[in-house]
């Protein structure tokens, strides 16, 4: 299981996938009266995995309008199990019924033993942990019939491991031949919590691979401070954050980029308005590199 | 080494004691293991205080939050989903010793269970004015519908509806005489949003017949035992306009 799977092509995006969000309950409306240039969603789809209800038909209007995204948070691919048949049979379902531009998990693990975490647990990066990580993206892309993104963790423990999450992840997209989801604040977050740099992180990572970005908020530990930062998800993306999106963009050029926001949900306007700022980013980058690419003709 | 290493790191999760990870550590003894704990238990405690609304208003954030983070102990998450956890939470706040002077408090967690279920339920139709009338006369009252899958029925010693309503919907909650009265309460989503309502004693027979299997004439029977003289024909034409039965096509 551990070949490349060529058969599994990386998905064609919507061209107009710019700057996105993740889509909350309150905004629903909004959302879908929104004329936002570039605007798309994205959702967990464990919180669709029901049998009816609002929440689906809200989901299934927005996406006639919308590119989007499903951003699993429960397949426990870092496991040491494999994936969860019941739940791949599930997020199927929901990719059948709601056809989204994007698919992505995280190299992470979330259940153990049948028991569900609902967190995203760090895994040391070791060849046995990569080669039962690979045959568990392998699997799930078959299931699914599409290519997966895998998104870098933010870690608060020093694990022991035998190589770099960047080695782990650039190995894990030749194997199996899955994208990358690129979380610039998962990588603000680890690099200060772990001691490295992370400027040299994006340097070092296979950005060849990266279909999407996330941007979100976080916070210092109430007992720690600076020393121990929380992916907290529940204000507004810090500075540093902005800065390190800006050099990961200089690299790859501009990819779909999502704002997360998970707690203390502000007003959609609000929430807009720092989506905006990403969006604006990305447009003036789509010049430059239009203006380049002219200036070599 | 991968199933050690994660059954080292489950144990720690559940029991709060990070003692057996410290030489899978490659630096000082870290703060971080908290964080992932913290994460757990309170994605849990915010999972069930969203699905648990009114319980949560009576008892406050402390208190629930005790009270959940005990049921996840007894009955973790099995599936990867939480949309629908806590099933069994109503059970567990009836044997919760801190809240055992709230006698309604359980009957609150199975009317708030039953919103939540209603909430998620199929999106099935309901029988419609339109086909009963289509039916022959006795093709009728032999006809057993059976609940539409949103429908719950929530019955208590005590007032619990009304507590639960102001609880759920007001901004400054009545007062409520606990002495009052006993309330039987229907919730369902015949379509659109989640609808609740108190049933007479007559109505909450009746469903009850029907969720039971009995045709309609079969549940007109029982209605006729219990309470003499009552018309059942009003009943069945109010129940049925508000969607509560399951409709005939798929």
């Amino acid at each position: 299981m551990t070949s490349p799977t060529p058969d599994i092509a990386p998905p064609s995006l919507p061209l107009d996938m710019g700057a996105g969000i993740g889509l909350k309950g309150a905004h629903y409306r909004s959302v879908l009266d929104s004329d936002a240039d570039g605007l798309w969603v994205e959702v967990h789809p464990e919180n669709y995995m029901a049998p009816g209800g609002p929440r689906l038909n809200w989901l299934e209007a927005i996406r006639r309008g919308r590119p989007l995204s499903l951003h699993g948070v429960a397949l426990s691919l870092a496991g040491a199990d494999r994936p969860d048949k019941t739940h791949l049979s599930h997020l199927k379902r929901l990719i059948d019924r709601y056809e989204p531009a994007l698919v992505s998990e995280h190299l992470a693990w979330s259940a153990h033993d049948g028991m569900y975490f609902n967190d995203l647990l760090p895994a040391p990066y070791t060849e046995a942990a990569l080669d039962q990580f690979c045959a568990n993206v392998s699997e799930t892309q078959d299931a699914l019939g599409r290519s997966i993104l895998i998104e870098n963790p933010s870690l608060y423990l020093p694990l022991k491991s035998d190589m770099s999450e960047t080695d782990f992840l650039a190995e894990t997209v030749r194997r199996t031949g899955c994208g990358l989801l690129l979380d610039i604040n998962n990588v603000f977050v680890s690099a200060n919590n772990m001691g490295y740099d992370a400027r040299a992180y994006i340097d070092a990572y296979p950005l060849h691979a990266i279909g999407e970005m996330h941007l979100a908020g976080h916070t210092e530990d109430a007992t720690h401070g600076e020393a121990l930062l929380i992916d907290s998800h529940d204000m507004p993306v810090r500075d540093g954050v902005w800065d390190l999106y800006d050099y990961a963009l200089s690299k790859t050029g501009p990819k779909p980029t999502l704002i997360e926001r998970d707690g203390n949900i502000p007003p959609f306007e609000e929430l807009m308005a720092e989506r905006d700022q990403a969006q604006s980013i990305l447009d003036a980058l789509k010049h430059q590199t239009h203006d380049t690419a002219r200036a070599h003709v | 080494m991968s199933d050690r290493f994660h059954d080292v790191f489950a144990a720690a999760l559940k029991t709060g004691d990070a003692g057996a990870l410290s030489n899978r550590l490659s630096g000082p003894d870290s703060p971080g293991f908290s964080v992932y704990r913290n994460n757990v238990v309170s994605s849990i405690i915010t999972t069930l205080g969203d699905a648990y609304p009114a319980v949560k208003r009576l008892v406050g954030d402390r208190f629930f939050a005790n009270m959940a983070k005990a049921y996840w102990e007894d009955h973790p998450p099995t599936t990867r989903s939480l949309t629908l956890y806590g099933e069994r939470f109503a059970d567990h706040v009836a044997a919760w010793k801190p809240a055992e002077n709230l006698t309604y408090l359980a009957d609150i967690a199975r009317l708030d269970r039953a919103w939540l279920d209603a909430h998620h339920a199929e999106d099935a139709p309901a029988l419609t004015v339109k086909s009963v009338q289509a039916m022959a006369p006795e093709a009728l009252g032999a006809y057993r519908p059976g609940l539409h899958p949103s429908a719950r029925v929530i019955t208590s010693d005590q007032p619990v509806y009304t507590i639960w309503r102001t609880n759920r919907e007001d901004e400054t909650v009545e007062k409520i005489r606990l002495d009052t009265a006993r309330e039987t309460a229907l919730v369902h989503r015949p379509k659109g949003d989640v609808k609740h309502r108190t049933l007479t004693p007559v109505e909450a027979l009746f469903l009850d017949a029907i969720a039971k299997g009995a045709s309609f004439d079969g549940a007109s029977g029982v209605v006729a035992n219990s309470f003499p003289g009552a018309d059942p024909a009003p009943v069945f034409i109010s129940l049925l306009t508000e969607g509560v039965f399951r409709g005939t096509e798929k």
